[in-house]
């Protein structure tokens, strides 16, 4: 009999179809690839206040997964679960008690700064071991915070986009995909756009709560233009046509948007402080990593514009660098940790963690 | 290591989660509690201190009508039943303020009129004042000049409003004259190209009848 496993996914409850839902339909797929029984759990977690937070973190505490040999986990609140062979995948804590906390709250109050520590409390001691067998973190970004703020350490393992059919396609325009949040830094490339000389146009496509202020912020600039939500194909469509793309957000925890446009063969501008993108994107070889500077980005922009064909360089060496991300990597990586026995989609035998044994705890003994 | 949980006196290991749990269970437990109180209408749940002083007698309008909704409830009944809301005639009442088909005073007059208020004998000074007041809000007139007054605090926002829609609207014009003058510039383009290739095309068929001239007119047809 295939070994259980439960992926539980913190969901929104809106029954969206976005970033977050597309990286636990990745992970089921490759995990069900390695001949392993996968059952996904959207689990409803609120954040709209912090008795609602609080509520959260609860519900997946009392979750009954006694039924399952393993237990994947990912976003805040869903490492509060209780089995004996629980493996975390980090993908971020609630950021607004981290590292976003004096960019959302700014002085904050006493009231915050113990709701503050009373998650970081919470998240210490969920995923601290043995209540966690081990945790992965995708990207370095990740892993840092949590070893900065929760003093526990993860192996970071990069994870691939699930969006497929990219395309290669001439070197027209400037693409910026993504949330039009203020987290993600638009308006410093709307601003980069006035020190650009080149007449290159850049299109900005998704939608947001600060969609509005940015829209007002490129006021005046033909260059720039919104597209709104787009289809998969319009997006693959328009990374297809760009001549880079930009993607400036602070501190993200991966960016799946670089590996999409590497994926298009094309270079992703991107800011030292802007966090895991800063560590793939390679300056200079992959596209360019620059200060958050206005001037210094549309500097990069106009060497590309002129240079259309170092765009395609580039781009053609993020295209290697994409390839090396793989989900089955990610599967390998987590099945081992959870001592599960499985198969890889080519090999013949079930392989284990190298010990031998099946080394998951009963979930009875929880 | 120990976590200081809400009261000084309650010290939570660090590591113990669940005993943390225990504490946040306890918390959102007390809310949900709080929030049943709140709509049935008070089952002993103390919400907050008591918006009065059950022990007098004297009691100012004023000072009960300074409250609204469960607040309101519990400063009414104290003052004069002298007990906390309960049962199903407080749920009655709470839901009937909330639906606005009762005002506060209704309610006074309702409660004041019980056998159980006669017996305390709870005193509440400017209740005639306050009564005469309800009334006019509740007129026909007292509901137009309250809709006047609320229209002339929207004022200022409106004119906000008004001001960040005439600055969207602007900001439209601007590209929809932007998009004009680029549409124009390319049509003005296009209309050069065909010029240009016409000549061209001319150029190319005179030097195409000269080279049949020069050949005799002895060209294979395709």
């Amino acid at each position: 009999m295939k070994p259980k496993v439960a992926i539980v996914a913190a969901g929104s409850g809106s029954g969206e179809t976005g970033g977050a839902e597309r990286f636990f339909v990745g992970l089921r797929d490759a995990l069900q690839a390695l001949d392993l029984d996968v059952t996904l759990l959207y689990t409803p977690s609120n954040e709209s206040d912090f008795d609602a937070v609080k509520e959260s973190y609860l519900r997946f505490y009392d979750l009954d997964l006694s039924a399952y040999d393993g237990v994947i986990t990912s976003k805040a609140p869903s490492y509060l679960v209780r089995h004996p062979n629980h493996v975390c995948y980090l993908q971020h804590t609630m950021r607004v008690f981290y590292d976003m906390f004096e960019v959302e709250f700014g002085k904050g109050s006493e009231e915050l700064f113990e709701q503050r520590a009373l998650i970081h409390t919470l998240d210490t001691a969920a995923l601290r071991a043995p209540r966690t067998r081990k945790i992965f973190a995708i990207g370095e970004e990740v892993a840092q915070r949590l070893r900065q703020f929760n003093g526990l350490d993860a192996e970071v393992i990069r994870h691939p986009t699930s969006l497929s059919g990219f395309r290669e396609g001439p070197f027209r325009h400037l693409f910026m995909p993504g949330r039009l949040h203020r987290w993600k830094r638009v308006d410093l490339a709307i601003d980069a756009m006035r020190h650009v000389k080149a007449p290159v146009e850049l299109i900005i496509s998704g939608t947001g709560e600060d969609a509005e202020r940015f829209k007002e912020r490129a006021a005046g600039d033909p260059r720039i233009r919104f597209t709104g939500w787009v289809s998969d194909e319009d997006l693959i469509g328009y990374y297809r046509d760009s001549l880079a793309v930009l993607f400036m957000p602070r501190n993200e925890d991966l960016g799946l948007i670089t590996y999409e446009a590497f994926l298009s063969g094309k270079p992703v501008l991107t800011c030292a402080d802007s966090g895991e993108p800063s560590r793939v994107v390679e300056d200079g070889v992959t596209g360019f990593v620059t200060e958050a500077d206005p001037a210094a980005i549309a500097a990069r922009i106009d060497q590309l514009a002129a240079n259309p064909a170092l765009a395609g360089t580039m781009g053609q060496k993020g295209k290697q660098v994409a390839a090396e991300v793989t989900w089955e990597k990610v599967a390998v990586a987590l099945a081992t940790a959870l001592g599960l026995p499985f198969r890889r989609p080519s090999g013949d035998a079930p392989e284990t963690d190298g010990s031998g044994a099946d080394a998951r705890p009963s979930a009875a003994s929880a | 290591m120990f976590w200081r949980y809400g009261d000084v006196s309650e010290l939570v290991r660090l590591d113990d989660l669940d005993a943390l749990m225990q504490r946040v269970r306890a918390d959102v437990e007390a809310r949900k509690a709080r929030a049943d109180a709140r709509i049935v209408g008070g089952n002993g749940a103390e919400v907050a201190p008591p918006p009065l002083d059950p022990a007098q007698l004297r009691y100012t309008a004023t000072e009960i009508l300074a409250h609204y909704d469960v607040v309101f409830m519990r400063a009414a009944y104290l003052s004069l039943l002298g007990r906390e809301p309960a049962g199903e005639d407080a749920a009655r009442f709470l839901q009937q303020l909330r639906l606005g088909q009762i005002s506060r005073i209704d309610l006074i007059d309702a409660l004041a009129a019980t056998d159980e208020a006669q017996a305390r004998g709870a005193r509440i000074s400017g209740l005639r004042r306050e009564r005469f007041l309800d009334r006019i809000r509740r007129s026909r007139l007292g509901r137009k000049i309250v809709a006047l007054a609320s229209l002339a605090r929207s004022i200022p926002r409106l004119a906000s409003e008004v001001r960040r829609l005439a600055a969207r609207v602007d900001t439209a014009e601007r590209k929809a004259q932007q998009l004009e003058r680029r549409l124009e510039e390319e049509h003005k383009a296009k209309t050069e190209s065909e010029a240009q290739f016409s000549r061209q095309i001319e150029v190319l068929t005179q030097k195409i009848s000269e080279l049949e001239r020069h050949l005799g007119g002895d060209v294979p047809s395709r």
